[in-house]
């Protein structure tokens, strides 16, 4: 079965450019741009693994991170962050996340990562 | 007995305190003869009267309570001089056998030598006290064991605590709680070495809030060189710390700002380029599709290096730049540097010409921005020749290295020391030709430094250029050679 993934970006354009790139890639993506409701997107959808922005307004992605991992129903989806900030990859992880990605990324590199943690998970 | 003590003795009976025994030396510190023997004291030296001790000796007769006098200056007039002197002194109460009292003893010894040095050391304590009070800073004097036993007024001030209550409670109490740890630990071991104390750290003031000051202590050594005391002073950088912290936030922004829509052109074009696959051929109006998409690529790769290189800059400016170290093997990042390398230019022809297997302790993504710089410098400045070699080898036992070389423009000898520094170009008909801002060697000397190694450069004008940059090995045992000649 195809793995689901969601990507939550305050930048439509971002949102839909990893989008395309998920869906050629033997992906179904799912994207938002509202991070206060990852939660619900997580639960209502079935989600695989979660691409979330480190930089947002309103939420940061620390925030979400956290609030995945307190709740119970969204503690096992794992995290890949991203960030432009190369610097906040040890507090995302320390926040929960289960990898890091620095913006902008090889797509090969994005892939990978995807790949591999999919398949620990 | 009583002559021969070293103190000066004299017995004054009766309300009139005459004087009835008074050794010679008393005599001499009075200025006066025998011929006072046997009259009333305060009238033989009217200038005792004068100066308040006629007082001070009813007082005694009077309350029979003694009076214990430190340091007192007494004037006295000798030979027709008035001079001044200090006496230690005590006027006790003289008693007959039924306990009336019925005189006053004087037992005094002259301090004035003491007394005098006493006194510059005290006025020059009371100067020291007010510079210390005057200046802005808040500063302290602490025992050579380190306890602080003197805060000028500057800690009042700031922290609203009294004086009694910082030297009851102590400064840990005001420091910032997460700090506390550390800098007891830094003053202990300054306090332990005798080496020089410096540290940023938040004291509490006076509205609750912590506020950043650099404080500063260094010993005080006596003639043999023996610490005596610590004298430290804490100076508010507070303005500065809240710029750096704008400055910091304006950046991080502007990088967040400049790197979202740069995320998505490399997104489009790598997805471009993995739809073209391996077809080379597809044209549009004679413009070759894949090729173009690829130097798109290449070009947004090194803006995202020039905006990286921007900020580090300023972190390097601020002292932000924190090692995140690790402990890795330096021959597998070279190799998997030159592969993602590779991966995106593929003019270029790099090659790994002798590894070495061994540890580092280093901040791996530094380290591997420093080799990016190397390699894609090399590429940069070889417009024929694209072959470039790499070598990771042990320099000696605790060291290993790495060395890029390329068949490029080389530089002359006397740029070859100024291209490490910040933005410095290399001038020439030639050079300037190639694009840059002058930070990339300028960060890697700096990144490497602060990993306690070593950069340089052998060059040829014409003949290319060898990068080398050292670092200690961390796990000695794991150096070994692999495919050495």
């Amino acid at each position: 079965m195809m793995n689901k993934i969601l990507v939550v970006d305050d930048d439509r354009v971002i949102g839909e450019m990893l989008k395309f790139m998920l869906n050629s890639n033997g992906y179904s993506a799912v994207i938002s741009n509202k991070p206060e409701q990852t939660v619900h997107n997580i639960l209502h959808s079935a989600i695989d693994l979660v691409i979330l922005d480190q930089f947002m307004f309103g939420l940061s992605g620390m925030e979400v991170c956290r609030e995945l991992q307190e709740n119970e129903a969204t503690a096992r989806v794992p995290i890949l962050m991203m960030s432009a900030q190369s610097a906040v990859k040890k507090n995302c992880l320390i926040a929960g996340a289960t990898d890091f990605i620095s913006k902008p990324f090889e797509m090969k590199a994005l892939l990978s990562k995807i790949e591999s943690i999919l398949k620990l998970s | 007995m009583i002559y021969s003590s070293s103190s000066l003795i004299a017995i004054l009976e009766g309300e009139d305190f005459i004087l009835t025994v008074a050794i010679d030396a008393i005599l001499d510190q009075l200025g006066r003869g025998q011929e006072i023997i046997g009259k009333p004291h305060l009238d033989a030296v009217p200038e005792l009267e004068e100066q308040g001790l006629g007082d001070l000796m009813r007082e005694v007769y009077r309350t029979g309570k003694p009076y214990y006098a430190h340091e007192m200056p007494v004037h006295l007039i000798r030979n027709g001089k008035r001079e001044l002197s200090y006496y230690n002194f005590v006027y006790q109460p003289q008693r007959d056998v039924k306990g009336n009292i019925v005189g006053v003893a004087a037992i005094a010894t002259d301090v004035t030598k003491q007394a005098g040095l006493n006194k510059e050391i005290r006025e020059s304590e009371a100067r020291y006290r007010q510079i210390s009070d005057l200046v802005p800073d808040m500063i302290t004097n602490a025992t050579a064991d380190g306890e602080v036993f003197y805060y000028n007024k500057v800690w009042t001030d700031l922290t609203g605590w009294s004086m009694e209550t910082i030297k009851e409670r102590g400064w840990g109490e005001l420091m910032y709680p997460e700090e506390l740890p550390t800098v007891k630990q830094n003053w202990m071991s300054a306090v332990k070495t005798g080496s020089d104390f410096e540290m940023e750290m938040r004291i509490l003031d006076r509205h609750g809030d912590y506020i950043w000051h650099i404080s500063r202590a260094i010993p005080v050594r006596d003639e043999t060189g023996k610490i005596s005391m610590w004298m430290g002073a804490s100076t508010k950088i507070q303005k500065l710390k809240n710029e750096e912290k704008r400055k910091e936030d304006f950046l991080k922004m502007v990088s967040h700002e400049l790197k979202t829509p740069i995320t998505s052109i490399k997104g489009y074009t790598q997805l471009l380029l993995s739809m073209m696959g391996d077809d080379t051929e597809i044209q549009w109006k004679s413009l070759p599709i894949k090729p173009s998409l690829e130097r798109i690529d290449n070009q947004i790769n090194r803006l995202t290096r020039l905006i990286s290189e921007m900020l580090d800059l300023n972190r390097i400016e601020d002292s932000q730049l924190h090692l995140q170290r690790e402990t890795f093997n330096l021959n597998e990042l070279v190799k998997n540097t030159i592969q993602d390398l590779e991966y995106a230019d593929k003019q270029s022809n790099i090659v790994l010409l002798k590894e070495a297997d061994c540890q580092v302790n280093a901040d791996k993504d530094r380290i591997g921005q420093v080799l990016i710089n190397f390699i894609t410098n090399a590429i940069k400045y070889s417009p024929e020749d694209k072959n470039i070699e790499i070598q990771v080898f042990p320099t000696d036992d605790d060291r290993v290295s790495v060395s890029v070389r390329d068949h490029g423009i080389g530089i002359e000898k006397k740029d070859q020391q100024s291209i490490f520094k910040r933005f410095y170009r290399v001038s020439g008909k030639n050079e300037e030709t190639y694009a840059g801002f002058g930070i990339g060697l300028y960060l890697a000397k700096e990144i490497i430094g602060r990993h306690d190694g070593v950069i340089r450069v052998k060059s040829k004008k014409g003949e290319g250029s060898e990068f080398i940059f050292t670092l200690p090995i961390s796990i000695k045992t794991d150096v070994k050679r692999i495919n050495d000649e």
